[in-house]
């Protein structure tokens, strides 16, 4: 049974969202249902911060990755998804860095603190107004 | 119109931050009110310093795995910045900084809080309206 493109979306993004437990293989359906075309590898890997982390290398060059890594990011915010690519790097490297947050910031990713902060209490120490 | 001090997109973007709730509400307030959001040059150095100050003790999104140490620091920056919404404005350090010696008697002030509410005061000047300068407070500066 072939699903209309929507519910097929939808479905992706259920089970990419359950996905704790996510196959290799699936994450491979899952990717060629949202991209509409054949990763040459879909892996997940353990990130200790944030837990399963696809990392998807397309054929294609640095933009095109970046710009399917965006969509695939806002499709599925909170599931960390990397896109990497094997063509060639086309945009410099403060594009990339551009790029880089701005797929972040579709997918909800914020740096996290570890340890104690206190942002106002660092950046007053910065001005030399906090007693040390 | 507002300029945000260095430490509400700071609070704003880092969830583990004691004052978080309260820059959080404080940006949406803002943007609620359709307030612009600048941040100064001034505001961009001590972002940046803190930050990379800061890198080995934050957990950075998988994302920017690729960048080398330098280019991670300037992309939580960026974020930071595009989180909360606030836009770097191109302005000129020296005027800020003959500004604030003028201010400098009057205010009684540490070094770097003068060029801060002296480019307030300037983004007041330019639109003819009250400008306020947002910044958290922590309750310990009460005894200061």
């Amino acid at each position: 049974m072939t699903l209309p493109k929507s519910q097929l979306h939808a479905a992706v993004t259920t089970e990419l969202n359950a996905a704790a437990m996510l196959t290799a293989e699936i994450a491979l359906q899952a990717a060629r249902a949202l991209i509409g075309a054949v990763p040459r590898q879909v892996r997940i890997e353990e990130d200790p911060d944030w837990g399963p982390t696809y990392i998807i290398t397309l054929d294609a060059s640095a933009s095109e990755a970046l710009r399917i890594n965006l969509e695939l990011q806002k499709t599925l915010p909170g599931v960390p998804v990397v896109v990497e690519w094997t063509g060639p790097t086309d945009i410099s490297n403060d594009e990339l860095l551009q790029r880089l947050v701005e797929i972040a910031h579709a997918g909800g990713f914020r740096s996290r603190a570890t340890g104690d902060i206190d942002v106002v209490k660092e950046v007053s120490q910065q001005r030399d107004r906090w007693p040390t | 119109m507002a300029h945000l001090d260095t430490n509400i997109p700071l609070s704003h973007d880092l969830a583990e931050d004691p004052n978080h709730l309260y820059a959080v509400q404080l940006v949406e307030n803002l943007r609620r009110r359709g307030e612009e959001m600048l941040v100064s040059l001034l505001t961009l150095v001590e972002l940046y310093a803190h930050i990379s100050r800061r890198i080995g003790a934050l957990k950075l999104p998988p994302h920017y795995a690729r960048l080398g140490q330098k280019e991670k620091a300037t992309a939580v920056a960026t974020h930071v910045l595009k989180h909360a919404g606030a836009q770097p404005v191109d302005n000129t350090p020296a005027d800020h900084l003959q500004k604030a010696t003028q201010l400098a008697h009057a205010l009684r002030l540490k070094t770097l809080d003068l060029p801060h509410i002296a480019y307030a005061l300037h983004l007041a000047e330019r639109r003819h309206t009250p400008s306020p300068l947002w910044t958290e407070k922590s309750p310990r500066d009460e005894t200061q």
